[in-house]
């Protein structure tokens, strides 16, 4: 009873947010196709739509951010343990991300008819940006929205496990996470592989997500094993997390 | 058994030992009146019993369930907080229609009904309710959500005395027509007196008092007099503390009046929970 009732707040919860994404997202296609349709005989317009699914991924990982203190008090308020807490959440990611999915792989191939009606403006979704693949039959729509579904479950994971991250931690751990993360990653990782290992590193690093992202299979396994990494992260996390006033 | 049973519970917060080995039964269907003097504990051990906050040592059971992560004892018991946990955009019907969902045996009828009592404009956003009224939305709640086990922390805070009273007679008629068990935590002693039936008093996270409150106020009374007579008196008796105004003096005393003192020209008079609590909880100490 209280997971049914978790996941009916969660989904009701997100509801809001993710109408207005949807109704931006169709505002941008329908001015779009208006334009043109009204600028097809103009051969000195060009223009593209490209990686609508990309703007879900991130609208998801920012949603995954805020997926948690303000639910964690209305949950802790309301009986709800920690693991319901978590579990509900997996529930309601995959039960939004397979709804995106689904929708983002129509609004692409309706995005794909833009360029029939002019020529000049060009539009891809996530399937042919990545591995120049075009939705042109069931399967690679099916495919299309596995894709899209589990690099969504893996963003929503990721924000997710940053905001618990953030929750647990002092403000003295948040501000040295804050700085020296990105500082790591952008600063001294690149110069210890400049002068010590001569790019090495970062040359395999871009041969290992060449590998573990160079497929659509590929990527939807390696995006099941980041939600995987994340999840069980964040319940380290949220399993001792307490109210904070 | 039934109740919630807190054994051994330890609970620091960096320097600070919030509570110590506290061991205490809540009984069911009883009014409970948790005292303390602010940071003595109180809120600590009501977010431990609930889950909220982890206790270092020692644990919590409800009808023989470790509440700690089980949804089932987690679903007997509510608890208003000082804090406003529900999210601050939503509105109160909205609140309402969740602890509905969260609480099935929730009344919404009766907490529509309480509101319109009440004038808690339930189509107000919780984040734009007044202190007062902010109290009176939980404590609707709570009034409604019927469960077991009802945990009051400083539930009248910001209220006027006119509301005061009306939660206190709602509490008792609620409490008369289906009993549960409220722990009521507050500092304001003399109004919740004549509602509690067990009186619980913590002092630096120690469980000084558990018992009922008729059981506590008889064993001390108070003698009053010339500052001779009442030294005279109090000699080799179990004094809590002693208060001097001018030429009187006040003694607290643990046990029953002697005729010693009914004969004498000292004036005897039962003690009031309020200043026993006063007494038993002053930087002094008194007797523990």
């Amino acid at each position: 009873m209280n997971l049914r009732a978790a996941v009916k707040y969660r989904l009701y919860d997100n509801k809001k947010a993710i109408l207005i994404f949807y109704i931006v997202i169709v505002c941008v296609l329908a001015f779009m196709f208006i334009f043109s349709a009204t600028k097809r005989n103009n051969p000195e317009i060009q223009g593209s739509i490209r990686g609508l699914e990309l703007a879900s991924a991130i609208f998801l990982f920012v949603l995954g951010l805020n997926s948690f203190k303000e639910t964690f008090r209305m949950f802790m308020q309301n009986g709800i343990s920690r693991k319901t807490m978590l579990v509900s959440h997996i529930a309601c990611t995959l039960a939004i991300c397979i709804l995106m999915a689904f929708i983002d792989s129509i609004l692409s191939l309706l995005s794909r008819s833009i360029t029939v009606i002019n020529s000049g403006i060009y539009s891809a979704g996530i399937m042919e940006m990545a591995y120049g693949r075009h939705i042109n039959s069931i399967g690679t729509f099916i495919v299309s929205v596995l894709l899209c579904f589990f690099i969504y479950i893996a963003c929503t994971a990721m924000g997710f496990f940053i905001t618990t991250l953030y929750y647990r931690m002092n403000r003295t751990q948040k501000t040295a996470v804050s700085i020296g993360v990105p500082a790591l990653l952008f600063v001294i990782l690149p110069l210890l592989d400049a002068f010590l290992l001569g790019g090495r590193f970062f040359a395999s690093l871009g041969r290992f997500i060449q590998s573990a992202f160079g497929s659509p299979f590929m990527c939807m396994l390696s995006c099941m094993i980041l939600f995987g990494i994340f999840t069980a992260l964040s319940w380290l996390l949220v399993r001792k997390a307490v109210i904070k006033d | 058994m039934s109740g919630i049973k807190v054994a051994n519970v330890s609970k620091r917060f960096g320097d600070v030992k919030a509570l110590k080995n506290v061991s205490i039964e809540f009984r069911e269907s009883k009014i409970y009146g948790l005292l303390g003097r602010n940071g003595a504990g109180k809120t600590t051990l009501l977010n431990i019993i609930t889950g909220k906050t982890f206790a270092d040592e020692g644990n919590v059971s409800l009808d023989g369930e470790i509440i700690a992560e089980n949804d089932k004892a987690l679903s007997k018991l509510y608890m208003v907080s000082e804090k406003n946990y529900y999210p601050e955009g939503m509105k109160v019907s909205d609140a309402f229609r969740w602890t509905k969902e969260f609480y099935p045996g929730f009344d919404t009828e009766r907490a529509v009904k309480l509101s319109r009592e009440f004038g808690l404009d339930i189509e107000s956003k919780i984040k734009s309710l007044s202190t007062g009224y902010s109290s009176i939305f939980k404590m609707i709640t709570a009034l409604s959500v019927n469960v077991p086990y009802v945990l009051l922390d400083e539930p009248v805070l910001g209220l006027d005395a006119n509301h005061r009273d009306l939660f206190y007679r709602i509490l008792i008629e609620q409490y008369a027509e289906n009993p549960a068990t409220f722990i009521i935590s507050t500092h304001l002693i003399d109004e919740v007196s004549a509602i509690v039936e067990e009186v619980v008093i913590i002092r630096d996270g120690e469980i000084i008092r558990n018992e009922s409150r008729e059981s506590l106020l008889s064993k001390y009374y108070c003698v009053s007099g010339r500052i001779s007579d009442v030294d005279g008196y109090i000699s080799g008796k179990r004094v809590l503390a002693c208060e001097t105004l001018g030429g009187l003096k006040t003694a607290y005393i643990e046990g029953i009046p002697d005729n010693e003192a009914i004969s004498s020209n000292l004036e005897i008079a039962k003690i009031d929970l309020q200043k026993l609590f006063i007494q038993l909880t002053n930087s002094q100490g008194g007797i523990k």
